[in-house]
């Protein structure tokens, strides 16, 4: 993996993933993994801070005799991520305006 | 290493922080392999890393978020907590080294001060003599028997207490300079001892 996710963008992954609909641990893993290589214990951390944040609650389903603890996004979540994307939005146009600048010029020298 | 293995290191690893947030992390990583159908043959550690780096990552988030806590809430047990997990995280952090360096560094410290101190009692020791032997003279010149009685006294009070000093000295020497050169020489022979087997 070329660019590396920074903390803050991996909470916004993961609370976008689980304001769609209630995950719990190993299927979240598994969703931020088709996007992004991350190691299975990086994301303990990162729902125990939202956790204490409270950005996301839990809540317990038992399953096949075993139990499931889903993970909900919350109000406070909710404004979270709006934050995250507005933050995502001028990040990503002020990468693009650097780097597709600088292909333009490159461009213009060879014609 | 199996699951259960795994479960069992980080447990212990886990040993120092609250009950409730050990348990949580447990019962995460339970159900995870659980979920992933691990049986007792898989390696999970190739896909978790070792328990320890793990370890390290909920100690310093468990850290932060009871730091959180004391300052909204205050208290002295979670103080202590906070503490006790800081201290964890310096000691499970590498700089464990540069610690014992420098308690090597205070230890040299402790050395050269004793040293320099044994020393003072030794020149202290040395001026008690030289004053009880200028006494002597004066024990002899006529002023009578009573002076000549104090004289008498005050250089063998001076001749006592340089006999005092000079096992003082002897003795701080000993402590400070010889217990703990011997006592690490000691360390390292048996150390050597070890690595010949």
């Amino acid at each position: 993996m070329t660019f590396q996710l920074a903390a803050p963008l991996l909470d916004a992954c993961v609370l976008a993933i689980v304001e769609q609909r209630d995950v719990y641990g190993y299927t979240l893993t598994m969703r931020v993994k088709e996007i992004v290589d991350i190691s299975e214990s990086t994301l303990y951390p990162v729902l125990r801070r939202l956790q204490k944040d409270t950005c996301l609650t839990t809540y317990d389903q038992p399953y096949q005799g075993r139990n499931r603890r889903y993970y909900r996004i919350t109000d406070v979540g909710r404004e979270r991520l709006l934050f995250y994307r507005q933050e995502w939005e001028k990040y990503k146009s002020s990468i693009d305006v650097l780097l597709s600048a600088g292909e333009k010029e490159t461009e213009d020298l060879y014609e | 290493m199996n699951k259960e293995t795994f479960l069992k290191q980080l447990e212990r690893e886990l040993r120092h922080i609250p009950e409730e947030d050990r348990q949580d992390a447990i019962s995460y990583y339970r159900e995870y392999f659980e979920e992933m159908g691990a049986d007792d043959t898989m390696d999970v550690s190739r896909e978790l890393g070792s328990p320890h780096k793990l370890a390290q990552t909920i100690i310093s988030e468990v850290a932060d978020k009871h730091v959180g806590m004391q300052s909204s809430e205050g208290g002295i047990k979670s103080g202590v907590i906070t503490v006790w997990m800081v201290v964890l995280a310096i000691f499970a952090a590498p700089i464990a080294l540069p610690l014992a360096m420098v308690g090597v560094v205070m230890l040299v410290v402790f050395v050269l001060v004793g040293f320099i101190v044994s020393f003072s009692v030794f020149i202290a020791a040395v001026s008690a003599v030289l004053a009880a032997v200028y006494m002597i003279p004066a024990i002899f010149v006529s002023g009578g028997l009573a002076q000549s009685a104090v004289c008498l006294g005050l250089a063998l009070a001076g001749a006592g207490l340089a006999i005092f000093l000079f096992y003082g000295a002897k003795w701080l020497y000993h402590i400070c300079v010889l217990g703990v050169t011997t006592g690490y020489q000691k360390m390292f022979a048996g150390k050597r001892g070890r690595l010949n087997d």
